[in-house]
């Protein structure tokens, strides 16, 4: 593993969201919103990973293209989903709505194989609430996989 | 042979959970034939394919090992609903409709259609035909501990009035010949989980079926299954109560 | 691992049909399906093959599983309309184009719990569904400014989860019930939020 560092409140990080997470409209043609599901850890995570934006150079569509393709690296030849998402979340607005639950989070650059790999910890797993915010906050920038793809 | 009932009710909610067509032969249909019959299908079903095995248990540990697997046919499932279901096995033809239910002339309609895929215009001898209904039917307790199930059906366990423990759990088997040829296999017993809340479900389920005398041909198969359709619901209706019936519009 | 498989297919069958009925019923019920050449057989009395099925076919029969229960549990108390919705939702969350590799199917277990919820509550249309990484579903309703999402476990435990806003004032709250019956105990307050029609069962 690379160097761990802080990440500047002003950056942001990319959260891949799967298909099964996506709340879609009873009709099937859009996304409505975000499971909870989408930002839990998994069995035996100890962290949430995302990939953080700004470790890259160039414009906004560049940096975000260089990102996905350094988190595919992470997927090991498993397809990329055209039916995923990508949520960006600025960090400052994310440690903030989390304090405002009363956690405080740590979200730390910790390259490893994907070089913007990300870690969020200390999110506690039990506050629905919390999930919720987090997910009405992604909602507000989410970008099709598809969008991505060759 | 028993009379055709001149009326058919028809329920705006029919209790009906699978509505099964089945014609057995004396004859099999080779494995490769039955794969080739089942894969032709792919575009409108998926294809399952059915094995039974015996089961090796060890008490040292090791996992359960199924031995001695064979073949019994190919369940299509189809694709857009999983309603409609057909089974291909080597001397076996079935079709079954699951819920929601519609109606008599589109089960007959569907069996039509892929039983003389099945048959592949040859005049297969018949060993046996069946229908089989099998019906869930969910009465409500009205804050009550126990149903009455003679408020219902016309079919329960009997018990001794007095000093005998409420019923509630029941389960009942009967066969009966209705004439010379046909004959009706009642099973109905309580079933123990609440699917509504404050109901008690019962499953009534009817297998009409005929081993002997049977129809040599495709035209009389048809009319055949017709007249079970018609015993079928005869014994239903006799089988249950107005109240019942008030249960299904 | 191919007995096993089998095996467990079996054993899977016996237990979906054992949680219906008295263990007596059933039991009888069971053996009777499997080895009574007398009946007309049902097409639950089959142990299917396993083995070497895609992931595609596998994603098939997980679909095929949600709505043959549907079928079976909600037989004619769902309208036409909303089972159409639920199985467009089925198809979508389990569309293999969707699908990652390694994630788990849905549960039959869970899903019952919902369809039960569906069948008690009057929904007035078929919710939007997801699926938990342990394969738990996850269903979610909304009605104007008005959000209701459970988690189902296969145990009937449920998690709730309420966003409303009533005289334009929000509030959110959310918990676990080890019941249905408790469930909608719980929800009563929140049934004006639009979610449901009609009368509940206490």
């Amino acid at each position: 593993m690379g160097k761990v560092t802080d990440i500047p409140n002003e950056d942001n990080i990319l959260r891949w969201i799967k298909n099964k997470h996506l709340e879609r409209s009873v009709d099937g043609k859009e996304v409505i919103g975000l499971f909870h599901g989408a930002f839990r850890l998994r069995e035996g995570e100890s962290y949430l990973s995302v990939n953080w934006i700004e470790f890259f150079d160039g414009n906004e569509k560049q940096k975000l293209s260089k990102t996905v393709d350094d988190f595919r690296n992470g997927l090991n030849n498993r397809r990329l989903s055209p039916k995923s998402l990508f949520a960006k979340l600025n960090v400052e607005t994310f440690k903030k709505t989390c304090l405002q639950h009363a956690a405080k989070v740590i979200i730390l650059h910790e390259p490893d194989k994907i070089k913007s790999h990300t870690a969020i910890r200390q999110l506690p797993q039990d506050n629905a609430l919390l999930f919720d915010d987090i997910c009405n906050l992604a909602f507000d920038f989410l970008i099709p996989a598809e969008n991505f793809l060759d | 042979m028993a009379k055709t009932t001149a009326k058919q009710r028809n329920y705006k909610k029919p209790p009906i959970t699978e509505a099964v067509l089945e014609v057995r032969f004396n004859e099999s249909i080779s494995e490769v034939a039955l794969e080739k019959l089942a894969f032709k299908q792919k575009s409108t079903f998926t294809i399952q394919k059915l094995e039974s095995a015996g089961i090796r248990l060890s008490s040292d540990g090791k996992k359960p090992e199924a031995l001695d697997r064979r073949l019994e046919g190919y369940k299509l499932i189809e694709n857009i609903d999983s309603a409609n279901i057909i089974q291909f096995k080597p001397k076996v033809f079935s079709i079954s409709r699951l819920a929601p239910y519609q109606g008599w002339d589109e089960l007959i309609k569907n069996f039509r259609k892929y039983y003389k895929l099945y048959v592949n215009k040859k005049n297969k001898s018949i060993s046996r035909i069946g229908i089989r209904f099998i019906n869930r039917i969910d009465i409500p307790k009205k804050n009550r501990k126990l149903i009455e199930e003679a408020d219902y059906l016309n079919i329960y366990p009997q018990v001794p009035k007095k000093k005998f423990p409420p019923l509630f759990e029941w389960s009942i088997h009967t066969v009966s010949k209705v004439d010379d040829s046909r004959s009706l296999s009642v099973n109905s017993y309580t079933y123990n989980e609440e699917i509504l809340i404050d109901h008690v479900s019962i499953i009534l389920d009817l297998d009409v079926f005929q081993v002997e005398n049977l129809p040599i041909n495709e035209k009389s198969l048809y009319n055949e299954l017709n007249k079970f359709r018609d015993t079928k619901n005869k014994f239903f209706e006799m089988m249950i109560t107005p109240e019942c019936r008030r249960l299904f519009k | 691992m191919k007995g096993l498989e089998s095996t467990s297919a079996l054993s899977r069958q016996i237990d979906i049909q054992s949680s219906g009925a008295g263990k007596v019923a059933t039991f009888y019920r069971n053996m009777t399906e499997s080895y009574d050449e007398e009946r007309t057989s049902s097409s639950y009395s089959n142990v299917k093959d396993d083995d070497n099925r895609t992931t595609e076919e596998n994603l098939f029969d997980n679909r095929a599983d949600l709505k043959i229960l549907t079928s079976h549990y909600a037989v004619e108390h769902i309208s036409a309309e909303t089972r159409k919705q639920l199985f467009n939702q089925i198809d979508w969350l389990l569309d293999p184009e969707g699908w990652e590799e390694g994630d788990r199917f849905a549960n039959s277990e869970s899903f019952k719990v919902l369809v039960k919820f569906m069948l008690n509550s009057h929904p007035r249309q078929a919710p939007s569904l997801g699926l938990t990484d342990d394969g738990n579903l996850v269903a979610s309703w909304r009605f104007g400014d008005n959000r209701l999402v459970l988690e189902c476990l296969p145990d009937s435990h449920i998690k709730w989860f309420v966003s409303c806003v009533f005289d334009s004032a929000p509030e959110r709250a959310s918990g676990e019930v080890p019941s249905l019956k408790r469930l909608l105990d719980v929800l009563l307050p929140y049934k004006k939020a639009g979610w449901f029609k009609g009368k509940w069962v206490k």
